[in-house]
């Protein structure tokens, strides 16, 4: 059976799981780092079997061979801070891997409009290589879009009541690593400050607090934490569905060619 | 009694640390000596510098960043209200309209930009942030920029850029006006291709392109 190498931010690890919970005869192995506790967490508490592999072995992945392989590795949160090093990061890490798998998916969006040209660079690999889509074909441009499904929709939503207003949007992971996030985009050195992070938010333009449902509850807390973030920036609260299509169309979609490429069928 | 060079460090200390008191004191000291005020815009451009710098280094967070713009943005208005007391007229090199573009609520780089501009000599209209394109137009048309300044600070946005190139064709302002475009996620390769005449990645960039502008236009 094909294997399958997946490059993802550290913000998909829902959408992931939810694939992997929904996924049979499909052996999934993570690649050891810092970024790999939430995951397996969530993955634990779903009884959702995986191993782990050490970087230096990845090219040695064990399973069964009957099985749809799937190497998962997961990158550190805001690399989109800074582009270009999001990109050195993501491309090196293809560079490195890549040539090991019959199938690369990159669970990133533009990010900052650095991944733009991803699968064009890779075509020398002569494998599927992809990174996420909207039904139109359009790569999404970054994990608040892929909520949204397309960039209409996330553009709407961008609407605020009046002109010059911000939202500022999370997902349940962006809502439970806020805290983390707000440092690692420069944005304070004290994410505690509440009140340099609201100079900060004002100063912006942000105004409100959209919460964007993706119909994941792996993080038991996002609405609690919604409200906690609406609070404490004087934020007013939008509400928004989303889903996890992008995610899943993409993963089924490369799954597809390449068991059809492979000369496999999917049951 | 207190040297140039003192006020200047003053000046420079003061702006580092987001002390604002600071620097409008050193603005003022400087003022009361009738010291002339190239010298100190000089610096204060120089400190922001160093802000910036930091911020991309690592240096530094965004709200520093942001401490320091409006310092800048004040002392800059505090210094022409002193220049225009003391009878001086500030002589316009060009106007330059610049805003954000629709949906996009990011201005500080826009800001920062602005006030670079203003004190580099040129005539700002900043028309803010989160802007239809046609109102984007219509300002330059109206104002009769010679620099038309836009930028957009996420991927999603940034297609109003192209509207804006193209709409300034449509209604035959295009061969008036340079345009610059600026943002995060805009690269020169993006600005040739919607039809800009330049891209920029900073404030100071953006001085010295409009200076470039204006040379090619004598």
């Amino acid at each position: 059976m094909p294997s399958l190498y997946i490059v993802s931010c550290r913000m998909f690890e829902d959408e992931l799981v939810h694939i992997f919970e929904e996924e049979e005869n499909t052996n999934l192995l993570i690649v050891e780092n810092e970024n790999t506790e939430g995951i397996e967490r969530k993955l634990n508490e779903l009884s959702i079997k995986y191993e782990k592999i050490a970087p230096e072995n990845i090219d040695k992945y064990p399973g069964n061979k009957e099985d749809f392989i799937v190497v998962l590795h997961l990158l550190e949160f805001a690399l989109d801070a800074e582009p270009s090093l999001l990109k050195d990061k993501v491309y090196k890490t293809i560079e490195d891997n890549g040539k090991y798998f019959d199938g690369i998916l990159v669970f990133y969006g533009l990010c900052g409009n650095v991944l733009g040209s991803l699968e064009e660079d890779f075509a020398h690999l002569n494998i599927p290589v992809r990174i996420l889509k909207d039904a139109y074909g359009n790569i999404v441009d970054d994990c608040i879009c892929t909520a949204f499904g397309n960039r209409e929709s996330y553009m709407e939503a961008m609407q605020g009541d009046e002109r010059g207003e911000g939202t500022y949007f999370l997902t349940p992971m962006q809502a439970a690593n806020w805290r983390e996030m707000l440092v690692l985009a420069k944005l304070t050195p004290d994410p505690n400050n509440n009140e340099m992070t609201k100079t900060v938010f004002d100063y912006s333009g942000y105004k409100n607090v959209g919460k964007v449902d993706t119909g994941l509850h792996y993080e038991k807390d996002f609405e609690d934490t919604v409200e906690e973030f609406a609070t404490l920036f004087d934020f007013k609260k939008r509400n928004f569905t989303g889903s996890t299509k992008i995610t899943d169309q993409n993963y089924y979609s490369i799954k597809k060619d390449m068991l059809r490429e492979s000369g496999q069928f999917e049951l | 009694m207190t040297s140039e060079d003192e006020i200047l460090g003053q000046l420079y200390k003061s702006f580092i640390e987001n002390n604002e008191e600071g620097v409008h004191r050193a603005i003022d000291k400087w003022f009361e000596r009738g010291y002339e005020e190239k010298q100190l815009l000089f610096k204060l451009i120089e400190a922001q510098e160093e802000v910036a710098r930091r911020f991309e280094e690592n240096e530094c967070f965004l709200a520093t960043l942001i401490n320091s713009t409006t310092i800048l943005q004040k002392s800059n208005k505090l210094i022409t209200e002193k220049m225009a007391n003391k009878g001086f007229a500030s002589k316009n090199k060009a106007t330059v309209v610049i805003g954000t573009v629709k949906n996009d609520t990011h201005d500080l780089g826009k800001n920062i930009a602005a006030c670079r501009l203003q004190i580099a000599g040129f005539k700002v209209v900043d028309l803010g942030r989160d802007l239809p394109t046609s109102e984007i137009v219509d300002a330059t048309i109206n104002n009769k920029a010679d620099i038309l300044a836009v930028s957009s600070m996420t991927s999603i946005t940034m297609d109003n850029l192209k509207e804006i190139v193209d709409l300034l064709k449509e209604k035959g302002y295009r061969e008036n006006v340079k345009i610059m475009v600026s943002g995060a996620p805009v690269t020169k390769e993006y600005a040739d291709r919607i039809g800009a005449d330049a891209y920029v990645r900073t404030a100071s960039e953006a001085v010295e392109t409009a200076e470039n502008f204006i040379s090619q236009k004598c």
